[in-house]
């Protein structure tokens, strides 16, 4: 499975999940409104036939009292006028019951599909959303950029960095201009202190940062690599978020001027860490494998 | 329009778009899990949807010509 796939396959299981659960909620709301609308018809139709049986019953009382022939022969015809609608009534209360049956049975098998199949699919796709990501962070460095990043400014590239950066299963990096993803194994980690202090930005939020440059940023550029700061800024202005809380920052964090650097002499086991010690310690509590930097080789 | 009438055409409306919802996840989801999720789950809501889509129409239907028939 390709990266870009693998990400858009874990959108749009979140997105099923989501309309799963829409889904559910609507259909025991329409379930129980058809409840209640049976519920009145039902009623509706038994005062009809309340109503129709009171006038045979007051007809055959009339009647009783009457020694009319001409009046009993027109009360007759009101009872029979009685007796056929509450026949007519009661055939279509039948009606309705028998319809009524197979429709209580579909609704028992939808109600157990929402209340029981539904949380236990939206469960499953849950786990699977969060394996997928899992697996996406486990890959998320394992991509390599031959046609795009042979060469950096300043130090010069050597291919070695692909060779360490890449085990050649992903080849669709969306990375911009001559960012590469960097496998941590492959950078010095002994040059991050133990007790390194988070003091511009906290542990917490630059967590958060990383997680959305996995699950905004890069998806964003995935769809369409020629996405920059201008897009990220848009899309913050779109949404009502300030700076601090959009996108562009986590953009510019990584791809901006204050992006990860690396370097190394040319043939050296793993790169020293001129900027992002922090980041790139966060990346490592997160679990990921990889990181994306620019990161150069230099000769002596 | 009956107000049955209403409610298995928002039924069916709710049901067209999970089922766009799913048609797009299964165009990117192709592996034996999302084969595995289609036969467990999806075949039944399939199956069973539309069943109960069409018993509230032959609800209605009946429901509304016991109106018509015994009506005033």
């Amino acid at each position: 499975m390709k990266e870009g796939a693998l990400v858009k396959s874990v959108e749009n299981l979140s997105e099923l999940e989501a309309s799963l659960a829409v889904f559910a909620g609507r259909v025991q709301e329409l379930l129980q409104e058809t409840k209640m609308v049976l519920q009145r018809k039902n009623k509706q139709l038994q005062e009809r036939y309340n109503y129709w049986k009171k006038q045979r019953n007051y007809w055959l009382g009339v009647k009783a009292d009457s020694d009319d022939r001409d009046e009993i022969s027109w009360i007759e015809n009101k009872i029979d006028e009685a007796e056929e609608n509450l026949r007519q009534i009661a055939y279509w209360q039948n009606r309705i019951k028998e319809a009524e049956k197979q429709y209580r049975h579909q609704k028992r098998v939808l109600g157990r599909i929402v209340e029981v199949e539904t949380p236990r699919a939206r469960s499953f796709l849950r786990e699977s959303v969060e394996q997928l990501e899992k697996y996406l962070n486990l890959q998320v460095g394992l991509i390599s950029e031959s046609a795009r990043k042979s060469e950096t400014s300043g130090g010069r590239r050597s291919p070695q960095v692909k060779t360490e950066t890449n085990r050649g299963r992903y080849n669709d990096s969306v990375l911009p201009g001559d960012f590469c993803w960097v496998s941590l194994s492959s950078i010095k980690m002994d040059e991050i202190n133990d007790g390194l202090a988070f003091k511009k930005v906290s542990y917490e939020e630059m967590k958060d940062g990383l997680q959305r440059l996995r699950s905004r940023i890069i998806p964003a550029l995935a769809e369409n690599d020629n996405r920059d700061k201008e897009y990220f800024r848009e899309q913050d202005k779109e949404a009502g978020l300030s700076y601090p809380e959009g996108q562009q920052r986590i953009y510019e964090a990584f791809f901006g001027g204050d992006h990860i650097r690396l370097e190394k002499v040319r043939g050296a086991e793993k790169y020293s860490i001129t900027n992002g010690r922090h980041r790139i310690k966060v990346a490592k509590d997160l679990g990921w494998e990889a990181i994306p930097a620019r990161a150069v080789e230099v000769d002596l | 329009m009956s107000r049955l009438k209403s409610i298995g055409e928002d039924l069916q409306q709710e049901w067209v778009k999970l089922k766009n919802s799913w048609r797009e996840t299964r165009e990117v989801w192709q592996d034996s899990v999302a084969r595995n999720f289609e036969k467990k789950m999806w075949e039944e809501w399939e199956r069973e949807v539309p069943r109960t889509i069409r018993c509230l129409q032959k609800l209605d239907q009946i429901i509304d010509e016991a109106e018509i028939k015994t009506g005033d």
